[in-house]
């Protein structure tokens, strides 16, 4: 297999409180993405989902660790060589609406990632602001003049995602990009992406607390509690054998329709607060089978199959040989 | 009697027919008297494009002890309902017509002053953001002693005590604690608790639930609805629970309503609702969902177009320029409420049983 397109080794993303202390956002999380591959990640609100994503893309750059884009680390080199790697690597974001320039015109929304990079004669840029439209499914000649007031919010998504594309980047970042939009309108956007995914080569980070719309699209899942992953895998693995205690709860959480409700929820408690996390497995304080281990260690991610990996002193599927 | 009347004919008419109770109870004879009735309710907003008209000749009965889920995407009228039945809409640009009864009393009829002693007391309400329905000035005891106060009458040293048990009643750990917070200190699932506790405060009969779990995770969802289910159990309430997501309705509701543009467009019991579909928008909604054991990106039956201009409703089916099963007759025919069992639809075309099969059901690990 060839190298991965994007490797996150050790990273971590800390705020500075009030008072001083510092809060661990992200706690050395490690992970890569292989070339043409989607992969999800899950977890509560307040995990450290966006904050990931957002050290990825170096905004700002993480506080530790490297992020390698073709083996390039980007949190190495001068703002030049910055500017230059990030083309390659682009976001979509969960709000459509407020991540569009309200002033600004669709077509130039759209063209400014050219505008930026300077690509070619002006007409040319038209023409393929023009392609990128269509492809998104506008007609690009009526929704050219128009702001995104104007639009939907799945429209605006649609905007996003055109203008995330302009410059051909080998990694997408999508945060939450269907959180915020109609049943109806979150179809539509999936299969966008499962479209020009067929289309054309990239890879994608798809951030996600819906665990449905992450296992119809993603190849791999990164589940994420409290800053940590605590499991990573192939999705059908995941979905079928989930090894962690806390991916177990989350998927017997989702509602399905046509089945009732349990008597019981699936996982009591709330996430810990990031300022007191628990010591060793952050997870312990509502994980049924913690024991005293759990307690005074941090487990490390384990390889339970192949491909699959947890980080669990007590994980639910024996660990291979290895561990 | 298989038409149901067009919802404007009949409030310019003024009145309510008969033939529309027998069709709401599905031709079952209910052996008690609705909790809640609605009848041919509109709602029209005033608007420099011209009238909204956001709710169309709605009609529902609600049992006590029962859970009625109004789905629907965004616009389709299902919040405006809500609040439509408490008259909580502002009501200088809002026209609204029909019938709501509750308890025998016609809340469409009652004064302000009455009607004060219903909401919140006999009917409460729950908000998808509980943020902005909490004062965030107010500690937590401050807020649910106001409505113990006002509703019950209790003196202060009765009100803590009775917050406090509120506040266990619906998960709140160290209650005591709890009381003098503010609600940004609190998270999004402990806020929801809060407002539950409000509005269980006086022992409502109706709880109205607004999309109360659209903005929470997946395990405070559950733990959530968990709730209602066991608050209802207890207290024999009656629920209207509306969201627009069909997973969280299969779990929590008796009856199912479906709403597009203003309109309830196919009614049934949960049951019958999952294992069958006859109006197409509600196979449309089931389906754009990711099924239950699909893995590795395939296409979704997205629903292609937008809801309709409320401003500027078509003469035919609402429904029809996004419907897969549109025939010509659909533009132009205002479709009838067709009564079918204990099932009603508003369809020309209904889908076939073999067309809808039922829904998996199957684990999804």
């Amino acid at each position: 297999m060839s190298a991965p397109v994007l490797e996150v080794r050790d990273l971590v993303r800390r705020f500075r409180r009030a008072d001083g202390r510092w809060v661990i956002a992200v706690d050395a999380v490690s992970f890569a993405l292989e070339r043409g591959e989607t992969l999800g990640l899950v977890g509560e609100s307040g995990c450290g989902k966006s904050s990931l994503a957002r050290a990825i893309v170096q905004l700002p750059p993480p506080d530790a660790g490297a992020v390698l884009l073709d083996g390039e680390d980007l949190t190495q080199g001068s703002t030049q060589t910055l500017r230059e790697r990030r083309r390659r690597m682009q976001m979509v974001f969960q709000d459509p609406v407020s991540s569009l320039n309200p002033r600004r015109r669709v077509g130039e929304i759209v063209g400014e990632p050219l505008q930026v990079w300077g690509g070619g004669l002006v007409a040319d840029q038209r023409d393929r602001v023009a392609a990128a439209l269509t492809e998104v499914g506008f007609d690009a000649e009526t929704v050219w003049a128009r702001r995104p007031h104007e639009m939907s919010g799945g429209q605006c998504q649609r905007i996003a995602i055109a203008r995330a594309l302009m410059l051909e980047p080998e990694v997408l970042v999508l945060d939450e990009p269907v959180s915020a939009l109609d049943v109806s309108v979150q179809a539509q956007i999936l299969n966008l992406l499962i479209d020009i995914r067929a289309k054309r080569s990239f890879s994608m980070l798809f951030i996600s607390h819906d665990l449905a719309v992450i296992r119809n699209l993603c190849d791999r899942v990164a589940v994420m509690y409290l800053g940590r992953i605590v499991e990573i895998g192939r999705t059908e693995d995941i979905y079928r054998r989930p090894s962690h205690p806390y991916t177990r709860a989350l998927l017997d959480s989702v509602l399905v329709p046509g089945r009732a409700l349990p008597e019981q929820e699936a996982l009591g408690g709330e996430l810990p607060s990031i300022h007191n996390p628990p010591s060793g497995c952050h997870f312990r304080t509502r994980c049924a089978r913690a024991t005293e281990r759990c307690a005074s260690e941090v487990p490390a991610l384990s390889v339970i199959s192949d491909g699959q990996r947890s980080a669990c002193f007590h994980p639910l599927v024996e660990m291979s040989a290895s561990a | 009697m298989s038409e149901w009347r067009r919802s404007d004919r009949q409030a310019l008419a003024g009145e309510v027919s008969a033939d529309v109770a027998t069709e709401v109870s599905g031709g079952r004879v209910p052996e008690l008297a609705p909790l809640l009735s609605v009848r041919d309710l509109s709602v029209r907003f005033a608007s420099p494009r011209g009238a909204v008209c956001a709710v169309n000749g709605v009609g529902f009965d609600l049992h006590a002890g029962r859970t009625l889920a109004i789905v629907g995407e965004s616009g389709s009228g299902k919040s405006v309902l809500s609040r439509s039945i408490l008259r909580l809409l502002p009501a200088s640009t809002t026209t609204q017509t029909g019938e709501i009864r509750f308890d025998g009393q016609a809340l469409s009829l009652m004064s302000e002053d009455a009607l004060r002693q219903v909401r919140g007391r006999e009917i409460a309400m729950i908000f998808q953001d509980p943020m902005s329905s909490l004062n965030p000035v107010l500690t937590i005891g401050r807020q649910i002693g106001e409505v113990l106060g006002k509703h019950l009458g209790l003196a202060r040293p009765a009100r803590e005590a009775r917050t406090i048990e509120l506040l266990e009643a619906v998960g709140i750990s160290a209650p005591q604690q709890r009381l003098g917070e503010y609600p940004h200190q609190l998270s999004g699932g402990m806020r929801q608790r809060v407002m539950i506790a409000m509005a269980l405060a006086c022992s409502p009969k109706i709880l109205i639930a607004d999309e109360p779990t659209t903005a929470l995770d997946v395990t405070i969802q559950m733990q959530i609805l968990v709730l209602l289910k066991r608050r209802q159990r207890e207290t024999g309430m009656a629920m209207i629970f509306i969201s627009h997501d069909l997973a969280a309705v299969s779990g929590v509701a008796d009856e199912v309503a479906v709403m597009y543009a203003g309109r309830i467009v196919e009614q049934a019991p949960v049951d019958e609702f999952f294992a069958s579909r006859r109006m197409p928008y509600g196979e449309a909604l089931l389906r754009a969902r990711p099924m239950a054991d699909a893995f590795g990106g395939q296409r979704l039956e997205a629903i292609g177009g937008r809801p309709p201009d409320l401003a500027a409703l078509p003469q035919g089916c609402a429904f029809a320029d996004r419907c897969r099963h549109v025939q010509p007759d659909c533009q132009v025919t205002f479709p009838p409420m067709v009564i079918e069992g204990a099932r009603r639809y508003a369809c020309l075309h209904p889908l076939s049983d073999a067309a809808t099969p039922g829904v998996s059901t199957e684990q999804a690990t």
